[in-house]
């Protein structure tokens, strides 16, 4: 199993995630203190180490966000631990403030910033190149190519941090964090630290005539790794063909090694492989554009290094044909048939295989077959308050409105028969741009956000629109958990990552906390009570033109059916009478629970399915659904 | 070798695809290859598609397959084993449970097996069908359907791989107290793709 293999003996061979092998990394690097907020594809580095925390005796937490997770880790490094911050791409957005500043202030320990991507985003808002915030801050990028660098690098970092006094990023994408593969076990360290923090306010506190003197200090150390990155041995050079010099990195590599063996060219090629990828090499570039007759830069996302190397051929003189973005897409993941294509084009080869000819075929045979998207899962929660929302909305005479979304499964709404998603930006928008909306034209306005996205970055905006005033109706769908991601624990559930039960703050608390007059909480599974809830409030905020909070809480079904297992109880199930369905299809066609279909002219609830949440009862005009016994 | 060994899984959230996918990787590994396993999928929700890619040979392998490129399919869902045509060349191995998971979308037609079956017979030479769900039901229950899979696959021979690196990944991976059944749905897989021959 994996936990047994994160804690292996040094030289055993083990089968790690990309993530896990970061974690494993850390640990042998003696990394004591770890801080993070769940992201695809980055969550699984912490949860590897929660899962191992106490056996080592390290800190490792959830934070409320990101920021407060970098801030966290920074600190850590303050009192002399070696510590790490993780997230995905949109998160270091949230972090990007200390982020800007931990380069100026630099390290006590080392202090390392895992930044997972998501090209294609498989589950995230957009797409980013976080190498981008490197260049921006000055911090040395590390990026790995497979899960056995991924751990090699994770270690390097920290040294890397603590010889140059700067916080050093491990850059990350899906097809790296979320690839499994061979990784051989290094020593694990035994470094514990007890933690001091030592006053040197002319390091730590960027006052302005601080700060100024960290700026130059940053250049300095800056110019130190610009100066020893040309003898690193993670960038290597592999080959030595002179047709065609390939310049790649991280994620990419594999795909060029492998595009090279496909098209026979090894003897034509030679590849520079980047471990470092900032700052780059620039005399080892230089040497190579001039070794080689044509240049092709493959990379993921933005045309980072392609740019860079440019600049490199400009200032140097060195008139060479480089290819980059012209040849490899700048958006969505790397393949093997983007990069072997592109292998080809430039050597002037035809690809090995006629991809178009199998994407046709293939279209031609499963093109018509009924698609299965994501949907929300049978007894989610979350389907209830939509329905009850959309009712009290409808009872209220509300016939037309917006619906402000958020980042979670609540985002599923987008699709029908919900519709609840007419915009949706970043963590805690729904509420920000909700008040805006609410502010800046007539129709009415409600903001979904759930609860681990409340508390990461709902807080300041529930706050401007208490005090700039917007009629504006929040409703928060409290599940108890980070759902999305898997499970992790937040403010709101009671317990920390490592399993220690904690304060539970209450979402109806905090509300009324930040000045919020009309807040109620009820359970969205009996769902006329929750509408009338509901009703109240959108009164509320039509009368009195101030926001108001219903909070929907009901835990996540998973969580749930996972809570009954552990207690041996079987969930509920429930059935339609034949006699007393009408075959409205209400059930089917506004309830939408994925254990509803109709069967003939007759609604079915397939048992297999049926999580027992009893929330359909209500849907159903003509009382036709009961519990019934679990055969 | 040139070409990496490329391996598609697919079906449904919840059928134990990604322990599968991991068994053999584990077991590829053993055999003396750098593989390499990712997986493709929605949200963290029920229901939804799921596609490992695993890949192999003896050098850094890339993650993903490509188009045309896959010699060897495990279908645990019939629609979302045709959904992966575009992978799959004449020579490749497609090895499928009888199985059809109907989408939950109202009012969706769902094709039946057969014609799901003469789909994937248009494009590979080589379809081996096994009931791995009802015989997982018959042992236990169809949580250990991706383990009668690993028996078929393994009774097929159609990966570089011994019946015993199987089994070792095996118990790498699974709690020690569900090994038993394990191996009978393994011992059954081996059996039912016997009788293809």
């Amino acid at each position: 199993m994996t936990r047994r293999e994160l804690l292996g003996e040094a030289g055993q061979l083990a089968f790690l995630l990309g993530n896990e092998a970061v974690a494993r990394g850390a640990l042998e690097a003696g990394m004591t203190f770890a801080a993070a907020y769940p992201g695809t594809p980055s969550t699984e580095v912490i949860e590897a180490l929660i899962s191992v925390s106490r056996e080592v005796g390290i800190h490792v937490e959830w934070s409320s966000n990101e920021k407060v997770a970098y801030e966290a880790a920074v600190a850590a490094s303050m009192s002399g631990h070696r510590a790490m911050a993780v997230m995905k791409h949109v998160g270091l957005n949230v972090a990007s403030d200390p982020f800007m500043s931990s380069a100026y202030a630099g390290v006590n320990g080392g202090l390392v910033l895992v930044v997972a991507d998501d090209p294609s985003m498989h589950s995230s808002q957009n797409e980013q190149d976080s190498r981008i915030y490197g260049l921006h801050g000055y911090v040395p990028i590390l990026e790995p190519s497979s899960p056995q660098e991924c751990k090699d690098y994770a270690k390097l970092a920290f040294e890397l941090s603590e010889r140059y006094d700067l916080p050093v990023m491990v850059r990350l994408a899906t097809r790296v964090s979320h690839a499994r593969g061979p990784v051989r076990l290094g020593v694990l360290s035994r470094r514990r630290v007890e933690g001091k923090f030592l006053k040197d306010p002319n390091k730590w506190s960027m006052i302005p005539s601080v700060a100024r003197r960290r700026r130059i200090s940053l250049l300095e150390r800056f110019r130190r790794v610009s100066e020893e990155v040309e003898e690193l041995e993670i960038n290597a050079i592999f080959g030595d063909g002179v047709k065609l010099g390939v310049i790649t990195a991280g994620v990419a590599y594999p795909y060029v090694v492998e595009a090279i063996k496909l098209l026979d060219i090894e003897d034509k090629v030679r590849v520079f492989k980047l471990g470092m990828t900032h700052p780059l090499p620039r005399r080892a570039i230089s040497r190579f554009l001039e070794s080689v007759e044509r240049v092709l830069v493959v990379e993921e996302l933005e045309p980072f290094l392609e740019t860079g190397i440019k600049v490199i051929a400009f200032e140097e003189g060195l008139a060479k044909e480089i290819h980059g973005k012209d040849l490899v897409p700048v958006h969505f993941e790397l393949t093997p048939e983007r990069v072997t294509r592109a292998l080809a084009m430039v050597m002037g080869l035809k690809p090995p295989v006629d991809y178009d000819r199998y994407e046709e075929v293939g279209s031609s045979v499963s093109g018509d077959l009924p698609p299965r998207p994501p949907v929300m899962c049978p007894g989610c929660p979350h389907r209830a308050s939509f329905f009850a929302l959309k009712r009290a909305l409808r009872r209220e005479g509300v016939r037309s409105f917006i619906a402000s979304s958020d980042i979670g499964c609540y985002a599923l709404g987008f699709f029908p028969p919900y519709e609840l998603a007419d915009m949706l930006y970043d963590m805690g928008s729904s509420i920000g741009i909700g008040y805006g909306l609410a502010k800046s034209q007539k129709e009415f306005v409600v903001s979904i956000i759930g609860d681990s996205t409340f508390f990461h970055a709902g807080l300041p905006a529930v706050v401007n629109a208490v005090y700039n005033r917007a009629p504006l109706l929040i409703m928060v769908l409290d599940n108890y958990i980070t759902a999305m991601t898997g499970q992790q624990p937040h403010p709101g559930t009671g317990v920390t990552a490592t399993g220690e039960e904690t304060k539970r703050l209450s979402i109806a608390d905090v509300s009324r906390g930040l000045g919020v007059e009309y807040v109620v909480e009820g359970d969205p599974l009996k769902v006329v009570e929750f509408q009338k809830l509901i009703q109240g409030a959108i009164r509320y905020v039509r009368e009195q033109g101030k926001p108001a909070v219903v909070v929907a809480r009901s835990p996540c079904v998973l969580y749930e059916l996972r809570r009954l297992r552990r207690l041996g109880v079987r969930p509920k199930l429930y059935g339609v009478i034949p006699e007393e369905c009408t075959g409205c299809r209400v059930c089917v066609d506004h309830f939408a629970c994925p254990a509803i279909s109709m069967v003939g002219d007759k609604a079915f609830i397939d048992p297999e399915l049926c999580t027992g949440c009893g929330a359909c009862t209500y849907a159903c005009p003509f009382n036709a659904i009961v519990e019934v016994p679990r055969p | 070798m040139r070409k990496p060994i490329s391996i598609l899984i697919s079906g449904v959230g919840g059928q134990g695809i990604l322990t599968l996918a991991e068994i053999v990787g584990r077991a590829l590994i053993k055999s003396g290859y750098v593989a390499k396993a990712t997986e493709v999928h929605g949200l963290a929700q029920r229901g939804g598609v799921v596609v490992s890619h695993i890949k192999a040979a003896n050098y850094e392998v890339s993650p993903m397959v490509a188009p045309g490129m896959a010699d060897l399919i495990i279908g645990l869902e019939l629609i979302e084993t045709v959904r992966l045509a575009r992978y799959i060349n004449k020579e490749t191995v497609v090895l499928a449970n009888k199985k059809v998971i109907p989408p939950v979308l109202p009012g969706v037609d769902v094709p039946d097996p057969g014609e799901l079956i003469s789909r994937l017979k248009r494009v590979s030479h080589r379809v081996y069908l096994v009931e791995a769900s009802a015989i997982a039901r018959r042992i236990y229950g169809e949580q250990i359907t991706n383990m009668v899979m690993l028996g078929a696959l393994s009774g097929l021979g159609a990966l570089p791989i011994s019946r015993e690196l199987y089994i070792e990944a095996m118990y790498e991976r699974l709690p020690e107290k569900y090994i038993e059944v394990n191996l009978k749905a393994f011992e059954a897989g081996e059996k039912a793709v016997k009788n293809l021959y």
